[in-house]
């Protein structure tokens, strides 16, 4: 692999209006058993959505977002939709979190991204208000979300191939997640 | 999917810990897993990561300690997740919460115990692992 993640060490003034990653107040890790599995009828509608297109075969893109996050923004400017039209046997499934269940579908249609054959917009209810963090979903078919922007790519029916749960993803990191999720590995 | 706790106790106290630290899961009989010690993992203190901890999976409970001898890969903690060699699709488990369905796989932690990047499915090589670790480090 050959994912350059220089985009993600140089590009620190980007970060205004990042969300801060303050998760649960509880303890320092919310992972592992304080993160269960999220069960069928826990899951939210975006969430059974989502999980329906990740299990047919090829590579699955979701990634979560929301408006407010410069971050967020900063990817999409750089040129995300590239990637998009570039692989469209790629599932692109954009999730907007944090954001009061809005989908904010016109904010990504500013960025060239629109819903489509192989790209579909969601939104992500929070438990309340979103301005409430205690009330924000910290976990997305159980995997952790802690930051905007997450994206995750998955091959193989639905399995986590690459996570990046922490800074920003440039369109060339994308596209070479999504190359290295195309390749058939084998061991015994 | 699997977990064990115990596992997950011994990682949530190295993860949680301040800095950047990667859990890599392996396997002494796997060819991919063998394919990264070399180039990847020998020199693994220069990674620049404040803890690497190797968990050794599906493997008959047994410590792959004299593989990682053999292979060069000296020093490094290992953890030894027990139980059998499962055939697929039935190799999947779960580290902290962290699907696991491919060895090897790679975890990167930061935050105090949250995952910052995830390799998880054929090789990884040392460029972007170095990278991600000093991703993980940034101040966003």
């Amino acid at each position: 692999m050959r994912l350059s993640f220089l985009a993600l060490l140089v590009a620190t003034a980007a970060c205004a209006q990042v969300e801060p990653a303050s998760g649960p107040p509880a303890g320092p890790v919310t992972l592992g058993g304080t993160a269960p599995d999220t069960t069928a009828e826990e899951r939210t509608p975006t969430e059974a959505a989502v999980a329906a297109t990740i299990a047919g075969p090829g590579v699955h893109v979701v990634h979560f977002w929301a408006p407010w996050c410069g971050n967020s923004r900063a990817e999409f400017e750089a040129g995300w939709y590239e990637v998009v039209e570039a692989n469209p046997d790629v599932s692109f499934s954009f999730v907007a979190i944090w954001n009061d269940g809005r989908d904010s579908a016109d904010r990504l249609a500013r960025y060239g991204i629109t819903p489509g054959d192989h790209v579909a917009v969601y939104a992500q209810p929070d438990r309340g208000p979103s301005a409430d963090r205690a009330l924000r979903r910290r976990t997305f078919l159980g995997l952790p979300l802690s930051w905007t922007p997450t994206t995750w790519v998955f091959n193989r029916d639905g399995q986590l191939a690459y996570a990046f749960n922490y800074g920003e993803v440039s369109p060339d990191m994308l596209a070479t997640a999504i190359a290295h999720a195309r390749d058939e590995w084998m061991h015994d | 999917m699997t977990e064990h706790a115990p596992t997950d106790d011994a990682l949530r106290d190295l993860v949680s810990a301040d800095g950047v630290h990667v859990v890599h899961v392996w396997a002494p009989w796997c060819d991919n897993s063998l394919n990264e010690h070399g180039p990847v993992w020998a020199d693994w203190r220069s990674l620049g990561a404040d803890s690497v901890t190797f968990v050794t999976v599906w493997n008959e409970g047994e410590s792959g300690a004299e593989t990682l001898r053999e292979t060069g890969v000296e020093g490094v903690r290992e953890l030894v997740v027990p139980g059998p060699k499962p055939e697929p699709p039935d190799r999947r488990l779960r580290l902290l919460g962290v699907p696991v369905s491919w060895i090897p796989t790679t975890l990167v932690f930061n935050r105090n115990g949250l995952l910052a990047t995830a390799f998880s499915y054929g090789e990884v090589s040392r460029e972007p692992l170095v990278e991600a670790i000093g991703g993980a480090r940034s101040s966003w």
